[in-house]
């Protein structure tokens, strides 16, 4: 009786994740039927965040976040040019063409995700820097303590 | 620093500051037992002076060493200074200054003496001596011919030493009267004036007689018949050749009843003194006589002494009432049975064993009862043994151990107490009875300060003390305790305490009040709390008794750990304070060494300053052991934060770019 209690929620759960990717995939097919140039544009300047959603399993996934950020920093400017000249297949190839372009934005990504990777290291160490000066100043107290008043 | 000056005077070969071997001179021979050496007064050197030697473990007279006054008693070697010493071999000992005698001392080999000579050279200078001595409230107690010194034939005799041993001591059994001579000698305390005129009076006939009356009876046998046929008639019995003069003057000078001897006063006129008549009622004599054991009694007096010396006897006719029966029947006398059977009443319901006398200390009480009630001259007697109740410390003092133990109860079961409660002719009752109090706080005092050891100093004034601490060097007098433990820490190992039971004891029964605090916690030497006493103790002592610098006794205090260097907590405070210790154990003073010791302020810093420190290092401990355990989680909050961020500078891009495309 008690193992059936906890069973009922996991299954809400699962089905509020499911009714989250189709309405996902519902919008990715608006998207891409009534404004294919923008998501031709938009899916290619920012795949390298697509990859991260998908590879990203942290919890809050914190490089997706990154990636897609710096990725939609630089792609700002290409989607709004593409929407000022009425969403043409034509504006989106011209965009996509300029290999400029694309490598910037996926620099921007890769710096995202470069920053994701780079900076926990840099904190974790300044951290443990910082850590490690803190106990050496108490363990020398505590040594002359012990040597002043004994064990 | 007289103390110590006698120390290291002593080590010079000076005696009591001013008294100086003199090889040059010989002194006439005492006796085997007490060797003496000629001495010179420094300040007076034509003064023939001598030292004797103080036995170990034999206590000299207190009362004649502690009453010495320069007026000079008349034809008594009196003794005039006593202190630490080396002897001719240079071995160290207690010795007491006294003149050196006149002349060689009386041989009883040379001959009988005639009258006129015994009452001019021996009974006139003898009775004038101890007058004197009466009135400085002293007795002698060791007249006999040899201990007698004279310079030449038809010269007055002097007194011989008395000061050096228990009174009694070298006596011969017959020189003694018979209600001490039923003691030990050791036991028989100090008499009175009347027992040194009985002793005289027995040297008087044995001048006399030119031999010892009865040389060859014991002891036991001599009391016995003296109780029996009286001691005047036992002692000149088959001397026709006495005088008939000198008889008469024997005759009261060796009466039983001390009160009926004349007094030394009365002797210096002999005439009168011969002449005087005392009149003894005879002793009730039994229709039958009373065997006790292999004794036979016909008298109550002679009962007495049976009981006395047959106590397993004793107790079995005391407990069927042989003893009631014969007193009644035979000695027909009631009121003397009547007394014997209250007292024996008392002492079952004392005890709760209605109409038994049982084991444990009844019988023996009950004993001591008797010969008491039936003997009221007789001594305490107490399981066999004999002895007055100033005889009991110097008993106890030369006793082996299992007769300590018999001696101990006499304090333990206030024996004292119960025998000058039946005693009827002590005049000193309320005396003796502050006597048995004391003994027995002395003897239940707890601590080292109390017990056995406290007891026996108290009750033996000038005992030496028995420390194996002190190596052998004698102390007599507390004053020389500390320097001697000072000469001691040469050769002391320093690990050990320089105090144990025998110096504690020996201070509690020397010191004056005022030493209760440091003395009454004294145990085992080894607490905390004991340690700074001890310092406190000697630091007491030393200023009392003016001994001058201790150094070597200082380092021993201070390396055995009783300047308690532990207790301070501090390193540092224990570094300064050590140098500190050290500086004043050089100097030799205690009360400096104490006062630093014991500063109360600093060592209350100290204990606080440790406290405060403990809960330092607990707090640092347990910080360490939370960053330890904390690790983990601050490397997963490190990332969280570098990821936001990153996310924070991705949003900062992506604003800036909407920012530009807002304003282009």
């Amino acid at each position: 009786m008690a193992s059936k209690a906890p069973a009922r929620p996991q299954v809400r759960a699962k089905s509020g994740m499911g009714s989250m990717i189709w309405l996902q995939g519902m919008v990715c097919g608006a998207v891409l039927t009534f404004a294919t140039p923008a998501a031709l544009v938009g899916g290619t300047l920012l795949a390298p965040a697509l990859l991260a959603l998908v590879a990203d399993r942290e919890p809050g996934r914190p490089i997706f976040r990154a990636v897609a950020l710096f990725g939609g920093a630089v792609s700002l400017e290409p989607l709004w040019h593409l929407c000022l000249s009425g969403d043409s297949m034509t504006t989106a190839l011209e965009i996509l063409s300029d290999p400029t372009m694309l490598a910037f934005a996926w620099v921007a990504s890769a710096f995202g995700w470069a920053l994701c990777e780079v900076l926990p290291v840099l904190m974790e160490n300044a951290g443990k820097f910082a850590e490690a000066s803190r106990v050496a100043g108490w363990k020398a107290e505590l040594k002359r303590i012990e040597e002043e008043w004994g064990e | 620093m007289a103390a110590q000056t006698q120390q290291e005077q002593a080590k010079n070969g000076t005696i009591a500051g001013f008294y100086q071997r003199d090889p040059q001179r010989v002194v006439p021979a005492l006796s085997e037992a007490w060797p003496a050496f000629a001495v010179t007064d420094k300040r007076d050197p034509r003064r023939a002076l001598m030292a004797v030697r103080v036995r170990p473990g034999i206590p000299p007279r207190a009362r004649a060493l502690d009453n010495v006054d320069e007026t000079p008693v008349p034809n008594v070697l009196m003794p005039l200074a006593d202190g630490p010493g080396t002897d001719p071999s240079g071995q160290p000992g207690w010795f007491i200054i006294s003149p050196a005698p006149p002349g060689q001392s009386i041989s009883l080999a040379a001959g009988p003496w005639r009258e006129q000579e015994l009452i001019s050279c021996v009974l006139l200078p003898v009775a004038a001596a101890l007058e004197a001595l009466r009135e400085r409230g002293l007795t002698h107690r060791a007249i006999r011919p040899d201990n007698l010194f004279r310079v030449a034939a038809n010269q007055p005799v002097t007194l011989g030493p008395f000061w050096q041993a228990p009174p009694g001591t070298g006596q011969p059994a017959v020189a003694d009267p018979p209600f001490l001579g039923w003691c030990r000698p050791v036991a028989q305390g100090d008499g009175t004036i009347a027992d040194d005129v009985f002793a005289l009076g027995v040297t008087l006939l044995a001048l006399s007689m030119g031999k010892w009356p009865l040389a060859d009876v014991p002891a036991q046998e001599i009391v016995r018949r003296s109780l029996v046929h009286g001691s005047y008639a036992t002692l000149t019995a088959g001397y026709a050749g006495l005088p008939s003069y000198l008889g008469d003057l024997l005759r009261g000078m060796l009466a039983e009843d001390p009160d009926h001897r004349p007094s030394p006063a009365l002797l210096l006129d002999p005439l009168r003194a011969a002449a005087r008549r005392t009149t003894m009622r005879p002793p009730r004599r039994a229709q039958r006589p009373l065997e006790v054991g292999n004794a036979t009694a016909w008298t109550a007096r002679e009962l007495a002494f049976a009981l006395a010396t047959q106590p397993d006897a004793a107790g079995t006719l005391l407990r069927n009432g042989g003893v009631d029966r014969w007193m009644r029947r035979s000695l027909t006398d009631p009121a003397l049975a009547g007394k014997l059977e209250e007292s024996y009443g008392r002492l079952a319901a004392a005890a709760g064993v209605a109409g038994a006398a049982g084991g444990g200390v009844m019988a023996p009480m009950l004993l001591m009862r008797a010969v008491a009630i039936l003997e009221p001259l007789a001594p305490i007697v107490w399981r066999g043994e004999a002895l007055w109740p100033d005889g009991l410390g110097p008993a106890m003092a030369v006793a082996e151990p299992a007769m300590v133990a018999t001696l101990r109860e006499i304090v333990d079961e206030d024996v004292l107490t119960a025998w000058i409660g039946v005693n009827t002719r002590r005049t000193d009752a309320p005396a003796i009875i502050q006597l048995a109090r004391d003994w027995s706080i002395w003897l239940t005092t707890r601590g080292a300060s109390g017990g056995i050891n406290r007891l026996i100093y108290g009750l033996n004034p000038l005992l030496s003390c028995a420390s194996p601490l002190l190596a052998g060097r004698p102390v007599l007098r507390l004053a020389e305790l500390l320097p001697a433990l000072e000469a001691a820490s040469a050769k002391a190992d320093k690990r050990q305490p320089p105090v144990d039971g025998h110096i504690v004891a020996f201070i509690a029964a020397r010191a004056e009040q005022g030493m209760k605090a440091e003395l009454s916690g004294l145990n085992g030497f080894i607490s905390e709390q004991e340690r700074p006493l001890v310092l406190r103790l000697f630091s007491r002592l030393q200023s009392r008794q003016d001994c001058g610098p201790l150094p070597g006794l200082a380092a021993w205090l201070h390396e055995s750990g009783f300047t308690g260097m532990d207790r301070w907590k501090s390193r540092s405070n224990r570094g300064t304070i050590g140098k500190r210790i050290a500086a004043l154990v050089a100097t030799g003073q205690l009360a400096p060494l104490l006062a630093a010791v014991e500063d109360a302020s600093a060592l209350a810093a100290d204990a606080a300053g440790a406290a405060s420190a403990a809960a330092r290092r607990e707090g640092l401990k347990q910080r360490l052991e939370d960053s330890e355990k904390r690790a983990p989680e601050r490397m997963t909050e490190a990332r969280r934060l570098a990821h936001d961020i990153a996310a924070g500078a991705g949003l900062l891009a992506l604003m800036g770019a909407a920012v530009k495309l807002a304003f282009h």
